[in-house]
């Protein structure tokens, strides 16, 4: 075992789960956004 | 003329090849017996079979100092190694999907995440086993419960790991029913499974939401993670034919006629480096025994994530941590089972929208992940 190669797995680790939670956050507040920006009672009042 | 001339495919035969024809056959009995993934399983069984016979014509052989080219060699170095076969998939994948149940909570988005978990702490017990800091990310992927972004992860850092790999992946997501329900049960008290959850099941969305949505989540990527482009912007692509309601046809034929296509092609090309030789090694069950592994702790990552997000939700939105589970990316059996589990339960707690919803977000959740790893693995080599 490369304890070097430990390390980074843990670092990479760390920062992928931060990242993905980061995206889903992001993805959450934009799917909020667009559904109220663009309700479905409105589309079909037009 | 000697036995080796006149029989050289029995004369050539050794006991690896004989342990893969056996792995073949199991394949096939496990697709059409227990219907195991069989649209991926059987053709990969076939072709474990096809390529396990000493100077089988459907690989590359040296024959009298000729190189004669194998049609599954061919397959594999336009479909594989060029990464069509998962994209062309993740097209299909996107036209299937419908994103609509991610409207009606989208907070459930986050166990797309959560169920992520096991995907990196294999990766470190990976590590752990002697394997590479390449290799123990692409056998960590396969926790994505994902098969083409498995394939695509495996085969731009450990190609030789991509039979194991793709195996265990595709494997494993028809095992689901069987690896969650006792990782749930484990970690959540009869009275949490018992949890009614609010969702609003009769919430529609506008058309031109579920158009915009693929476009905006592709153009977000773009600008966070481009690396993750490849698999999400043809997954998005497929999704877009799907939601736009001017290519009806087209989203027919990417769901049917393009899934089929591919995935026939798909299974019996990734046989092809299915050899014995390759195959039959101790790193093989390693990677088997990492990958159930990953699928556990996936499981075990979005039902603690449930119960931790309980603690700060009124006592009428509470989540049922079984829902959590789902934020694998198995769709939708991973849905159908949390489903089943709540009713067994409770036969009146209805959990498949919430859980749909949830298994849909680890869609994009696998997705992601296979996209970042790409994109950060290199940067610490």
């Amino acid at each position: 075992m490369n304890i070097e190669n430990l390390y980074k797995a843990i670092e990479i680790s760390g920062i992928g789960l931060i990242t993905v939670f980061f995206f889903m956050i992001v993805f959450f507040f934009v799917i909020v956004g667009i559904d109220k920006i663009f309700p479905y009672k409105k589309e079909d009042k037009k | 003329m000697e036995f080796n001339d006149l029989m050289p495919a029995i004369a050539g035969m050794t006991w690896q090849n004989l342990v893969m024809i056996a792995v073949g056959l199991t394949l096939i009995f496990l697709a059409v017996k227990k219907q195991y993934e069989p649209t991926l399983l059987l053709p990969m069984g076939f072709g474990a079979i096809l390529v396990n016979f000493p100077f089988s014509a459907v690989l590359t052989q040296e024959q009298g100092g000729e190189t004669v080219i194998g049609i599954l060699n061919v397959l594999f170095d336009s479909g594989i190694a060029t990464e069509l076969f998962p994209l062309l998939i993740f097209i299909a994948i996107g036209a299937m999907i419908d994103f609509s149940p991610l409207f009606q909570r989208p907070s459930l988005l986050l166990f797309g995440a959560a169920a992520q978990f096991g995907i990196f702490i294999t990766m470190i017990l990976a590590i752990l086993f002697g394997f590479d800091l390449k290799q123990a990310a692409s056998i960590g992927i396969i926790g994505a419960a994902d098969g083409p972004t498995s394939i695509i992860v495996a085969n731009q850092f450990a190609k030789d790991l991509l039979p194991a790999i793709s195996v265990a992946a595709y494997s494993y997501m028809a095992l689901v029913p069987i690896i969650q329900p006792p990782v749930i049960r484990l970690l959540t008290s009869k009275k949490e499974r018992l949890i009614r959850m609010k969702t609003d099941a009769n919430k529609k969305v506008s058309r031109t939401t579920l158009i915009l949505f693929p476009i905006i989540i592709t153009v977000l990527a773009g600008l966070i993670a481009p690396s993750s482009l490849a698999l999400i912007g043809f997954l998005m692509f497929g999704n877009l034919i799907r939601e736009c309601g001017v290519l009806n046809s087209l989203s027919q034929t990417a769901q049917k006629e393009l899934a089929n296509l591919v995935t026939i092609l798909l299974g019996i090309t990734i046989a092809s480096t299915m050899t014995g030789e390759r195959f039959v090694q101790l790193d093989t069950l390693m990677i088997l025994g990492l990958g159930i592994f990953a699928f556990v702790f996936d499981t075990a990552g979005g039902v603690l994530f449930a119960k931790f997000m309980n603690l700060f939700m009124k006592p009428d939105n509470k989540i049922n941590p079984m829902v959590g589970a789902c934020g694998i990316s198995a769709f939708p059996m991973s849905a159908r089972v949390i489903h089943g589990m709540g009713l067994k339960e409770d036969p009146t707690n209805y959990l498949l929208m919430p859980a749909i919803s949830t298994n849909v977000g680890g869609q994009i959740g696998s997705v992601i992940v296979g996209g970042l790893l790409l994109m950060l693995v290199p940067l610490f080599l």
